[in-house]
């Protein structure tokens, strides 16, 4: 299911109107277009990563989860390095995977980079505090983290399940559900780069 | 969403497992494809592990029909050459996913109960050295009524699930908030 954005009359060589690219994609179009969220954190070399900035002429595909994670993270970061790894070197460059961590106690900036290494070693993973990350979070409309104990060093982190899509000229968000198959992506990365060199 | 999802999976598992040879097996009902064992009348079928990442813990699908007439629940999981196994379901908290224990999983008479991505799952600790791509595993499933199976499970590579689940209609989508 995917909503429907207004649409509007089309001239030569503009951007397809959203009404169309919303039908086209599998994953699920916002119906109020969300800006490219501004925020700020490190990256797993310590370097300040400014999402807005960086998200500018790239397909960013923005997941927030942590490394204990068995079950949603590593599916999808898998399926995502796989139709990476098949897609044509020139697509392969404009698109750009951000995990965001939200366990940043377990996950240190090395311990994250050699996680991230074993899908893609361009993933790119950024590490912040936890009030950083609420704030991220937040404009994104995800609620804050929330930590339930079980133990001694055992805990599980709620996370959002989506990995959220913002096309390189920042004007449209795609969610993609946990459950998004490899063919989904497989058909959805080329359309989510091609919205830029239609229209922005 | 994830409702419909379920119980499509369902009714396709109940359609594999329905032709188990034994005490009240449907009539000319085809054989399991995937079966992997059966204790009682819980068939088990589609064991998979995913090979962990580093030191992360590993995660271990299969499904479990219930042919009986009386309702069970799984109640333990051990994994050869791993340190511990937890029983847990992913569920939804607004637009949170959450991993949670379970103590048991039921598997009420004449149901199909999935373990599979983004809902119930067996969380493997500590087999990093044993859980290699490739390798098959013993795992030994404990049910509140019908006692114990051992059964084989191989372990591939998270890369791969999404061919072997497709395979088999399963794997919740979830549709975020």
């Amino acid at each position: 299911m995917v909503a429907i954005v207004g649409a509007g009359c089309r001239q030569a060589g503009e951007a397809p109107p959203a009404r169309a690219l919303g039908q086209q994609y599998r994953g699920q179009i916002r119906e109020v277009p969300s800006p490219v969220p501004d925020f700020t954190l490190p990256d797993t070399a310590g370097r300040p990563f400014a999402f807005a900035r960086e998200a500018r002429g790239h397909v960013t595909l923005l997941y927030f989860g942590y490394t204990h994670c068995p079950d949603i993270c590593p599916v999808h970061l898998a399926n995502l390095s796989a139709v990476l790894a098949d897609l044509p070197w020139d697509l392969r460059q404009r698109i750009r995977v951000v995990f965001v961590t939200t366990d940043p106690d377990r996950d240190t900036p090395q311990a994250l980079r050699r996680w991230l290494d074993t899908f893609d070693p361009a993933f790119v993973g950024l590490s912040g505090s936890v009030a950083q990350t609420n704030v991220a979070q937040a404009l994104l409309g995800i609620p804050p983290i929330v930590r339930e104990d079980r133990g001694p060093a055992d805990y599980a982190v709620g996370h959002a399940a989506q990995v959220i899509a913002f096309t390189p000229n920042g004007q449209t968000r795609v969610d993609y559900p946990f459950g998004t198959r490899q063919a989904d992506w497989a058909h959805d990365l080329p359309l989510l780069a091609g919205n830029a060199s239609g229209g922005s | 969403m994830t409702d419909r999802a379920s119980g499509c999976a369902v009714a396709l598992v109940l359609a594999i497992v329905g032709g188990v040879a034994g005490c009240g097996a449907a009539p000319g009902a085809a054989p399991p494809k995937a079966a992997v064992g059966a204790v009682g009348a819980l068939v088990v079928s589609d064991g998979r592990i995913a090979e962990p990442i580093g030191a992360n813990p590993a995660v271990l699908y299969f499904t479990i029909g219930n042919r009986g007439l009386s309702d069970d629940a799984l109640v333990a999981v051990t994994v050869e050459g791993a340190g511990r196994s937890d029983i847990h379901r992913t569920s939804r908290r607004g637009s949170l996913a959450w991993m949670e224990p379970a103590a048991e999983i039921a598997i009420p008479a004449g149901a199909s109960v999935d373990f599979a991505p983004g809902g119930n799952h067996v969380m493997v600790q500590g087999g990093e050295k044993r859980l290699r791509r490739g390798a098959r595993v013993s795992v030994r499933l404990v049910f509140r009524r019908a006692g114990s199976l051992d059964f084989p499970v191989p372990v591939l590579v998270y890369r791969d699930l999404d061919r072997v689940l497709a395979g088999a209609g399963k794997g919740a989508r979830q549709r975020p908030e």
